[in-house]
């Protein structure tokens, strides 16, 4: 076996290492291994997928000294090496571009704790993209809801705790539901493993038992991520979860946590149920119709709400519409198109998020809209970069956005004449919504306002890490053939 | 379907606890009882995965250290195991929903959760 | 009652200052005035709750006592349906405890038959658990890690913030018994025997019944036995948050790296340096005994830290 194929395991245990030794450092300590460790994580991503490139293929690694269907496994090809660089880095970047809040957010001595939660989240979020065994995506799952709330509660204030609670128990919902889903699955198969499901699974789609129940248990499974991952209608926990943690918190947890959930219920799809279970079950239809209402409800919710950062969060609601969407197309291009959008928005949003915290700052700490006027005066940086990540996600040319619209609409041609019409419908409703709320802001922020607010320093890692986001955003444009080969040509490994 | 029902009584006895749970979770809006469905739920699941790896006259797949060869019917250790793990994240999930509700009591004085979400948000303007 | 709400925002801006009684009498009654209200409809309706108060807000009261109905409605169906619909599915699953399902398959078949030749255990789980599928088990044992985080994160209470460890404090000796004369005789017998009896059960985890977790657990309940018969002084002595720190981290990192280095030598086919010695001996099953007693280590601190810090922020 080629040395590189060990970059995975080692990445997760690196993440789970140093996740238990920031838990006895001091902050400053903490905050050192943490971004050391993330760091190492993107760097073996980027060794990882350069091997894979050379060798094509994918790698089926055990996890221990017992072959599937017995032991554990990890199976990583080049879409699981890419998405190992990605997300990494935007948890690095969302880091450093909150760090300067840090300490006046999350009390010193908790700070070391904050890395833990966020080196944990890093492993489980790996360990989600790797995994091959529908348990292990369970237990890891789990790590990703509690260190989400973690993150959450990170900032201690009356309303974080609420939001919190909210959080939890829809959360618990959804792995209650995952979780019967999977149980009920090894009652009907006998196996845990991923492959060894899909040929259980063949055998009786082909003998035409267990009908029901095996559209019981897509619908179970399905439904629990959903709600784990915000689709319309089970978004009613993001608005407070997304906008009252630390800017570092709601990068994190709206551009990365939803995004691992998504990616698991694209490997059941894909790897566990196989297009043929699935296109049979009818769940696309009803997954589409709720990603066509949430591109809709979740942009009016973001028109009509008046604070500034319960904006970014239900512009989520719809984007993560967008991502359905594609899943639900059902073609290998429909998967693309969801993959490039999860890649695009997990940098929009963060870049959203951190560069909305800092016009905020700016503006003397506001909730509301009309004290940012001028507030892209008043931080030029921020100002850019906040212009930069909306008009990505209303989708204007030169932005990775315009590239998901342009893949999610020709995707559509090839459907039958009503969904063809619906989804094109909804994509120029939405993005005249999106547009109606992203561009008020943005002539908001720069319209001539008071210019003798506080002057606030961000630092320097404030200003790579925007620009670092800027350019993911933009290459998402410039470079979005190669991108889209190679997530194509990693789909036809993921399976 | 009733006969089959009948068969499979221990995994009916579950799907009901897990939709006791479900509701409770759901309508009670004390937070402690909300807890409590929860554990629910979670119960239920176990009780329905530990009733899938029974076998008729099974014992506990634990060798006799005195008698390394005998092969008597065991019953399948895989949820035995896996019942092991969720009890684990429960037992965490649980130990964060308490402390929460700990927290939200000290600064609220209510456990009711739609007060709790009032004052947080009277609170807050 | 303006009046009252603008003084509660002054009170709320400081962290963490608990209501005092006359405010919560004035809010509980505002609320009662308002009705019922459901957490869906908060949010909705929060963002304009602002504004020309009294007026919308009657109006919003209403609307949201239909929405109360709605929801419950709707929560009950919901609830209904997903009963209905996972007995029908279980009326179509395997018969319980039919050796035909389809869960008696070679996967179970080679841990009851080769687990004892290649993971070296005579509780054939354990070997499932801590051998074939460890890497489940180490996300396990991190997901209570991860939860121990959170809680600290929650309740505990800095060594600065005086004020807060005094109520603390005062709390503590408000609803805990002490040195009451029943309890500590009780726990004079009782402690050792229960301590002893959860080494057993972790030192016993490859042979028989038992393992980390519920070896650990037990170990909890006695230290917590403990400290309610003695109180914090006594236990101070040996078991702080240093020592816990110290100790769940060298148990996590030891399981983390001896299971790296176990799937390592699995993945690249090498040579490993464990064996699994004789069935039945204690020292015997390979790493499964090292991994229960750290499993125990980090779950009996962790119970006895959820004690602590929900009893009083500390240890």
């Amino acid at each position: 076996m080629s040395w590189w194929a060990n970059i995975p395991l080692f990445s997760i245990i690196l993440c789970l290492l140093s996740a238990a030794l920031c838990s006895v450092l001091k902050a400053k300590a903490a905050r050192v291994t943490g971004y050391t460790a993330l760091v190492l994580c993107v760097s073996g991503g980027v060794g990882l997928l350069s091997g894979l490139l050379a060798a094509g293929g994918s790698v089926t690694f055990m996890m221990g000294h017992f072959p599937a269907p017995w032991g554990n496994e990890i199976r990583f090809g080049r879409l699981e090496a890419l998405l190992a660089i990605i997300f990494p880095l935007i948890m690095l970047m969302s880091l450093s571009g909150g760090a300067h809040r840090m300490a006046e957010q999350v009390t010193s001595f908790r700070e070391n704790l904050y890395y833990t939660v966020c080196l944990l989240l890093n492993a489980a979020l790996l360990s989600q993209i790797y995994t091959n065994d529908l348990f292990t995506g369970y237990v890891f799952l789990e790590i990703m809801t509690l260190a989400s709330c973690g993150l959450i509660i990170a900032r201690s204030k009356g309303k974080t705790l609420v939001s919190a609670m909210r959080y939890m128990i829809l959360n618990l919902i959804g792995s209650g539901l995952f979780l019967l889903g999977v149980i009920l699955l090894y009652d009907v198969t006998g196996h845990l493993l991923m492959e060894n499901i899909r040929q259980a699974l063949e055998k009786l789609y082909a003998a035409g038992e267990y009908r029901t129940g095996l559209t019981v248990i897509i619908a179970l499974i399905t439904v629990g991520l959903c709600i784990k991952s915000a689709l319309f209608p089970f978004h009613t926990w993001v608005p407070d979860a997304y906008s009252n943690g630390t800017p570092s918190s709601n990068a994190i947890l709206s551009s990365l946590v939803s995004k691992g959930y998504i990616i698991l219920l694209i490997k059941c799809y894909y790897r566990v149920f196989g297009p043929e279970l699935i296109s049979g079950s009818g769940i696309n239809s009803l997954i589409m119709l709720l990603a066509l209402a949430g591109m809709i409800i979740g942009s009016v919710d973001a028109i009509r709400t008046k604070q500034f950062g319960r904006m970014i969060a239900y512009s989520s609601v719809a984007q993560i519409g967008y991502i359905y969407l594609g899943i639900a197309l059902g073609t290998e291009g429909g998967y693309a198109a969801a993959i490039f959008h999860l890649i695009l928005h997990s940098a929009s949003k963060s870049l959203l998020f951190l560069s909305g915290d800092a016009l905020r700052a700016v503006s003397g700490e506001s909730r509301e809209f009309r004290p940012l006027s001028g507030a892209g005066r008043r931080a030029k940086g921020a100002g850019a970069a906040f212009t930069l990540g909306a008009f990505s996600l209303v989708g204007l040319p030169f932005t990775g956005g315009f590239v998901t619209k342009l893949l999610l609409g020709r995707e559509a041609l090839n459907h039958s004449v009503p969904v063809t019409v619906a989804v094109l419908a909804v994509l120029v409703v939405s993005t005249l919504l999106n547009i109606l709320y992203f561009l008020r802001t943005v002539i908001l922020i720069w319209s001539p306002g008071e210019t003798i607010k506080k002057k606030v320093r961000f630092g320097p890692a404030f200003g790579v890490s925007m620009i670092i986001l800027g350019t993911g955003i933009l290459a998402c444009f410039f470079l979005a053939s190669p991108l889209l080969d190679l997530i194509r040509a990693g789909l036809t490994n993921f399976g | 379907m009733l006969q089959k029902l009948a068969d499979n009584y221990v995994a009916a006895a579950a799907v009901i606890l897990f939709g006791i749970g479900f509701t409770t979770l759901l309508l009670n809006k004390n937070l402690i009882k909300k807890i409590i469905g929860f554990s629910f739920m979670d119960s239920a699941m176990f009780l329905f995965l530990a009733a899938q790896g029974y076998i008729e006259g099974g014992k506990a797949p634990i060798l006799d250290p005195d008698d390394l060869t005998a092969r008597t019917t065991f019953i399948n250790p895989v949820p035995a195991g896996l019942v092991l793990t969720g009890i684990v994240v429960s037992v965490s999930v649980t130990a964060l929903m308490l402390a929460l509700t700990i927290r939200l009591y000290r600064r609220y004085h209510s456990l009711d959760i739609d007060e709790i979400c009032r004052l947080a948000g009277k609170e807050e303007s | 009652m303006n009046n009252c709400f603008r003084g509660l925002r002054a009170f709320f801006s400081e962290s963490e200052s608990p209501l005092d009684a006359d405010q919560i009498r004035s809010l509980a009654g505002s609320v009662q005035e308002a009705g019922p209200s459901s957490a869906e409809m908060l949010t909705m309706h929060e963002d304009n709750i602002r504004g020309s108060e009294r007026n919308l807000d009657n109006r919003f009261e209403s609307s949201k006592k239909r929405m109360t109905a709605v929801y419950r409605i709707l929560s009950v169906l919901a609830a209904a349906a997903i009963i209905l619909v996972l007995l029908y599915t279980t009326a179509g699953l395997p018969s319980f405890g039919d050796a035909e399902n389809p869960t008696q398959n070679e996967v179970q078949q080679r841990y009851l038959e080769k687990g004892l030749e290649e993971g070296g255990a005579t509780n054939l789980v354990a070997n499932m658990i801590l051998d074939y599928r460890a890497f489940d088990t180490l996300g396990e044992s991190n997901v209570l890690f991860m939860a121990v985080c959170t809680v600290i994160l929650l309740l505990r209470v800095s060594r600065e913030d005086t004020d807060r460890r005094l109520r603390e404090e005062n709390d503590d000796r408000h609803f805990e018994p002490k040195d009451d004369l029943i309890l500590q005789m009780g726990a004079r017998v009782l402690v050792p025997v229960i301590l002893l009896f959860g080494i057993y059960v972790i030192l016993n985890g490859h042979l028989g019944p038992g393992g980390g977790f519920s070896g650990g657990a037990i170990m909890g309940a006695g230290l917590i036995l403990y400290l309610s018969a003695f109180g914090f002084a006594r236990t101070e002595r040996f078991f702080t948050f240093r020592t816990f720190k110290t100790v769940s981290f060298t148990a996590l990192a030891f399981y983390a790296l001896s299971k790296a280095y176990s799937f390592f030598t699995g993945a690249n086919h090498l040579p490993s340096v464990i064996t699994t010695g004789t069935p039945g001996a204690i020292l015997s099953a390979g790493l499964i005994l090292p991994l229960n007693i750290a499993v125990g280590l980090v779950v009996c601190c962790t119970m006895y830290a959820f004690y602590t810090l929900f009893r009083k922020g500390d240890m």
